[in-house]
């Protein structure tokens, strides 16, 4: 196993940073591009490519608006916490071959941990508010939550059988040969609807949904507003950097450079993401509570079984 | 040499402590003071009779309990998934009737109704 | 630019129309005041919806302004004209935060709350007084022996999700409605697919029920088409672009998300969708407007769509309510000054 000497704070808190960074940028700009070419709207790259720094600018110069009795501490707190968990959980993803800010033997453990903790953080956030359609939003993302919560536990247990160890540097490095996508076909899959779940975008958009007049958004304004979404998307970097290092090989791949392999692999995952939250309906939490322990349980539990027969 | 878990730990308070700062930077910092009607929850121009914290009947308790299940039966897999190739085939009988059990769980759940709230 | 953030609040003559704004690019219409700069009043409100009116209008956060409908000197094209309206005006405010409009309603708390009580938060007892200026939610029993609390709002006729207007009483345990009474200013029951509606209605009735759906891409398309049929009598390419909307929305997952949603006799809320799509497209081919077939969206009072929706989810119920093509009743004539 690669030995990868550990970064020292200060240069963890860097890289994390510019991950980031970089990358909430550039998922703003995915979502701008998606909604725009589906909606046949035109697209001019500048306009594209300024648009969250102009929206970040207006957002930090509009009035945030306090509820009547809200949870101060947690209407800071959740937004926050939701941006620390997403950090955390881009600390154990190897970025290339040589940097994984923090390479814990128990990776995966770690990354379920903050995902677990997320659900948390998003709940405190329609809570927070004291308003009745956040409260009501925030209640139903979380039976969404507990359901996709297991799938992604499964499909990422399933692809740490091959590298008999839970860290998802070595994760990587079993996809030497093969790619995990090619070999647990049903684990991208599924983990893609897991990180719908977790940014609540697309089919899976429970939390701050148009038919709740914004749901748990309901009462966010100005810099609220701006932070819950800079830690929606450094959510939706998280999942979709384990994605590529899990299931697309992370830094493998010829001729150029891991970092460059897994940068491209990522933004490929922000991508679809990105346009399947504009293109895909929302379903309500019921049917999704149904459709997760009924169809994609035993899917998961599939998964499994090829993922162990295929190690053995 | 730092440990890695110092290292998650530093990265995720110093997100969660900028993130913060920021915020109630702009509470403080705010120029304009939210008016006493601008505070009223939304709720379409009306106002809410009561505050919106209660007693919320959540209506899939049932599904949360079964969810613990699976969690303790996850807490045996991450062990499991380590030593899985060393043990062979016997790992996957076992875990398989470990599922077997908790899937038969699942399906009386079903049957209950357990995973629709109308 | 990046589009300005507008809320509608607009009287139910005039509600559908300011759909077609969705259709604008620099305009997007936000699902609560919270998230707009701008507050775009259509139509006529009544005076019974005043208060209403003006609490909606205190809570966009400042910088904010306001622009009037009715009072845009139009060319030949309204809505462009409304859009130009509310770009420049939200340009000004957001260069002078200064000329933010004014708060209408008076700065008074609805409960004195500050020292009443034993603790000093308005409170009284276990559950009583008014906390921190509004009540608690009290029990009511709910089914399986349980007995919970029941929140009861009144959801205003000034909502994103429901038709402008629409006013109803709901109580609600947990997620799921116990019940639900919808008020109207007028005494006359809903009406809906009875009546021959312009093509142009129906698509913005699609416009704003994709917006509900998540589908806001879409909805944008929809308003679209509802701008081009209402300018040009014939135009051969609609009905070949209406086709190809529909055909994208089958890859949406609309079909499974709506069905079985709001059955009655046998017909969900994806029958109905079903059906006013089959209405748009006939009529696009040249058929004359008729009433969509009573297979889909038949004739329906409040008190039976109340019926219907009681028991169900909120998420549930917002779904049932906007496949049905709700004709509020015209309200009152009392104008609101501006």
């Amino acid at each position: 196993m690669n030995e990868v000497e550990q970064l020292s704070a200060p240069l963890a808190i860097v890289v994390v940073a510019a991950v980031l960074v970089v990358g909430v940028y550039v998922s703003s700009v995915v979502d701008v591009v998606a909604f725009r070419s589906v909606a046949g709207q035109r697209l001019r790259p500048g306009s594209a490519a300024l648009f969250p720094a102009r929206v970040a600018h207006r957002l930090s110069r509009q009035q945030s608006v306090r509820t009547e009795r809200p949870d101060m501490i947690l209407r800071v707190l959740a937004p926050a916490a939701l941006l620390g968990l997403a950090a955390a959980a881009v600390t154990v993803i190897p970025l290339s071959p040589g940097i994984v800010v923090a390479d814990v033997g128990t990776g995966i453990v770690l990354f379920g941990a903050a995902e677990a903790l997320a659900i948390v953080a998003i709940f405190f956030h329609g809570w927070s508010p004291n308003s009745p359609f956040a409260l009501i939003a925030g209640y139903r993302f979380v039976a969404v939550a507990l359901s996709y919560e297991l799938l992604s536990m499964f499909v990422l247990i399933g692809a740490a059988i091959p590298a008999e160890s839970l860290s998802i540097g070595a994760i990587v490095e079993s996809q030497a040969g093969l790619w995990n996508v090619i070999r647990q076909p049903l684990g991208l899959p599924l983990f893609l609807i897991v990180s719908l779940g977790v940014t609540f975008s697309g089919p899976l958009d429970l939390l701050d949904s148009n038919d709740l007049a914004g749901g748990g958004s309901v009462e966010d304004s100005g810099m609220q507003r701006l932070a819950w979404q800079t830690a929606r998307h450094a959510m939706r970097i998280a999942f979709a950097a384990c994605a590529a290092a899990v299931f697309l090989g992370g830094w493998h791949g010829p001729v150029l450079p891991g970092g460059l392999w897994m940068a491209l692999k990522t933004f490929a995952v922000i991508a679809l993401l990105g346009f399947l939250d504009v293109f895909v309906a929302r379903i309500s939490a019921e049917r999704f509570v149904r459709v997760a322990w009924g169809v994609l349980l035993p899917l998961a539990f599939l998964n499994l079984l090829i993922a162990g027969v295929g190690a053995l | 040499m730092m440990s890695a878990l110092a290292a998650v730990l530093a990265v995720t308070a110093v997100a969660l402590t900028v993130q913060a700062a920021a915020l109630v930077r702009s509470e403080w910092a705010d120029p304009f003071v939210s008016t006493a009607p601008q505070r009223v929850p939304f709720l379409g121009g009306n106002e809410p009779a009561t505050h919106a914290w209660s007693r919320f009947h959540v209506r899939y308790y049932p599904m949360t309990l079964v969810f613990v299940a699976f969690e303790m039966e996850m807490m045996f897999m991450y062990p499991w998934a380590v030593v899985f190739i060393e043990e062979g085939a016997t790992a996957l009988v076992e875990m398989g009737m470990f599922l077997t059990i908790l899937g038969v769980g699942v399906v009386y759940a079903y049957k209950e109704r357990v995973f629709s709230w109308q | 630019m990046t589009p300005v953030e507008v809320f509608v609040a607009a009287g139910a003559d005039r509600w559908h129309d300011a759909q077609a704004l969705r259709a604008h690019e620099l305009v997007r219409l936000m699902p609560t005041p919270r998230h707009a700069t701008v507050l775009l009043v259509a139509g006529t409100i009544p005076g019974s919806a005043r208060e209403a009116f003006d609490r909606v209008h205190d809570q966009l956060p400042h910088p904010r302004a306001v622009v009037t409908w009715d009072e845009i000197v139009a060319g030949n094209d309204v809505v462009d004209a409304v859009a130009s309206e509310i770009v420049g005006r939200a340009d000004r405010v957001m260069a002078d935060p200064s000329t933010s409009s004014p708060g209408r309603l008076a700065d008074e708390e609805p409960n004195d709350w500050r020292g009443v009580g034993p603790f000093g938060q308005g409170g009284e007892g276990m559950m009583g007084g008014t906390p921190y200026g509004r009540a608690m939610a009290m029990t009511a029993d709910d089914r399986d022996g349980l007995s919970l609390d029941r929140l009861e709002l009144r959801l205003g006729p000034f909502l994103g999700q429901l038709p402008g207007g629409l006013v109803a009483d709901v109580a609600l345990q947990g997620e799921v409605i116990q019940s639900i009474e919808f008020a109207c200013a007028g005494s006359a029951p809903f009406v809906t697919g009875d009546r021959a509606v312009p093509v142009a209605r129906r698509l913005l009735w699609l416009s704003h029920a994709l917006h509900v759906q998540g589908l806001d891409a879409f909805a944008v398309g929809a308003a679209r088409l509802a701008r081009r049929s209402a300018r040009l009598d014939d135009d051969p390419g609609l009905a070949r672009d209406f086709a190809s909307l529909r055909r994208r929305m089958r890859w949406t997952g609309l079909r499974s998300a709506l069905r079985s949603v709001g059955d009655r006799d046998g017909l969900d809320t994806w029958a109905r969708w079903s059906a006013h799509l089959d209405a748009i497209a006939a009529s696009l081919d040249g058929a004359d407007s008729r009433p969509v077939s009573a297979d889909g969206s038949m004739p329906i009072t409040a008190a039976e769509l109340a019926e219907m929706i009681t028991g169900l989810t909120l998420t549930d119920a917002v779904t049932t309510i906007i496949g049905f093509d709700i004709d509020v009743p015209a309200m009152t004539t009392t104008a609101v000054e501006t």
